[in-house]
């Protein structure tokens, strides 16, 4: 008898090893939203940052790997929700 | 520095890089516009396809609300106005249009019948399907994981533009109700039971062999989830952004708000010290039912200790109070 009423010891540990390997599938779904989002995000700045500064004249090589720095770092904010990210943080740029 | 700090200085030093002669004028226009267009980015768009019952809303509450109640919905008059319903027929009836104030922010959330039984004038219908999935950013079919009404809808699936259905999640949703039934959900881990499980990956493997058969270029996935037991809510949410265009899934991910899956667990079973999906370091505490802190800790007493803090309720109180504060206190605290 275990502490979970009528499940043995053994029964136990088979049930924790299922909840760990949810936990990883969990935790694998978690990056696949934030690696996706994070160069989503990227992908958007990249593109306005390049049409804005077009619009008046400027050329900009823009490399990804740049965008997706300063994609990390807002997105960092956003998935602690929109009130952790920069605007309710009274942030104003 | 701040968050928006550092994003700010790498614009600028990209910016200036390139273009030395930039003014600041400029500089500061470009920043404002890139501000502004975040800020106005519209709110992402979803549709949810399955009949009456399926827990569309529920789905929706786990997914963008924490597992609370969506508290404030609005019928979305404009959206419903740009779209083509046959009217009087049963879509218009059941077809609703809200926007929903979410727990991070604004949805417009499309709410539609499931296609095949009960819809006349299909051809009608179809179209404004069609249309609908050109609208969204996202869209879930979901279908009652035990039921078989997949077969209904295969048909008119396989007649939507395959563009739309590409990357469609099928989302299996009350797993836990699957042969054996909700008796075999094992509750203190929130897990199904390996018979279980067995039949879910079973009926997954059915969906996802029909979908296959009706929508050949189909690449989606098929998830089998709980929304009330707040099961694999992860797994389908990831599976749901693939089905965004590139520049839309942050905006999906920003409203992302999970109903808390380990709230409904056993704090004994979890493993020790490590990181829990979808908890931040303030929620990653498992929480842990005061009442049965409290036995824990009166099983640990002496028979001294139990008779000094039963003999005193003043006492008893001050002690019941510290562990069900504190689950976490020891017999040596008494």
């Amino acid at each position: 008898m275990s502490q979970f009423g009528t499940m043995s010891d053994a029964d136990v540990a088979a049930v924790k090893s299922r909840l760990i390997q949810q936990i990883s599938d969990m935790s694998d779904a978690e990056i696949e939203i934030a690696t996706k989002s994070e160069d989503s995000l990227a992908y958007y700045i990249a593109n306005a940052f390049k049409a804005f500064a077009a619009a008046l004249g400027y050329v900009v090589a823009l490399p990804f790997a740049w965008a997706a720095t300063v994609a990390k770092s807002l997105y960092d904010g956003f998935k602690k929700g929109w009130s952790a990210g920069f605007r309710s943080a009274g942030i104003d740029w | 520095m701040g968050l928006f700090d550092s994003a700010r200085e790498a614009i600028v030093n990209a910016l200036r890089a390139d273009n030395p002669q930039i003014s600041q004028a400029d500089m500061d226009s470009i920043l404002r516009q890139i501000d502004e267009k975040i800020a106005n980015e519209p709110p992402p768009r979803v549709a949810l396809i399955g009949e009456t019952g399926v827990g569309k809303s529920s789905t929706l509450n786990s997914l963008f609300n924490a597992g609370l109640e969506i508290s404030h919905t609005e019928a979305c008059t404009q959206e419903a106005a740009e779209i083509r319903v046959p009217l009087g027929s049963m879509l218009a009836s059941e077809m609703k249009i809200d926007t929903v104030e979410a727990d991070l922010g604004e949805l417009v959330v499309y709410d539609m019948p499931g296609l095949g039984e009960g819809l006349g004038a299909r051809d009608q219908h179809l179209a404004t399907y069609d249309e609908i999935l050109r609208r969204v950013d996202a869209a879930l079919w979901i279908l009652d994981a035990p039921d078989r009404m997949i077969e209904y809808a295969q048909v008119e699936m396989a007649r939507l533009d395959k563009t739309l259905t590409e990357y469609m999640t099928f989302a299996l949703n009350k797993v836990d109700t699957v042969h054996p039934g909700e008796t075999a959900w094992y509750a203190p881990a929130n897990l199904p039971s390996p018979e279980q499980e067995g039949n879910i990956k079973l009926r997954m493997a059915d969906v996802e062999a029909k979908v296959r058969e009706a929508l050949p270029h189909w690449k989606g996935r098929v998830i089998g989830y709980s929304a009330t037991r707040r099961f694999n809510l992860p797994q389908l949410f990831a599976a749901m952004l693939d089905g965004v265009a590139r520049e839309r899934r942050w905006v999906l991910a920003q409203r992302k708000s999970l109903a808390d899956y380990f709230e409904f667990v056993d704090s004994r079973l979890l493993p020790e010290g490590g990181e829990l999906p979808g908890r931040t370091s303030t929620n990653s505490k498992p929480m842990k039912d005061p009442l049965d802190a409290a036995r824990e800790a009166l099983g640990v007493l002496s028979p001294q200790q139990f008779k000094a803090i039963s003999s005193d309720k003043a006492k008893l109180d001050e002690w019941l109070a510290g562990v069900m504060n504190n689950p976490g206190s020891s017999k040596d605290e008494v």
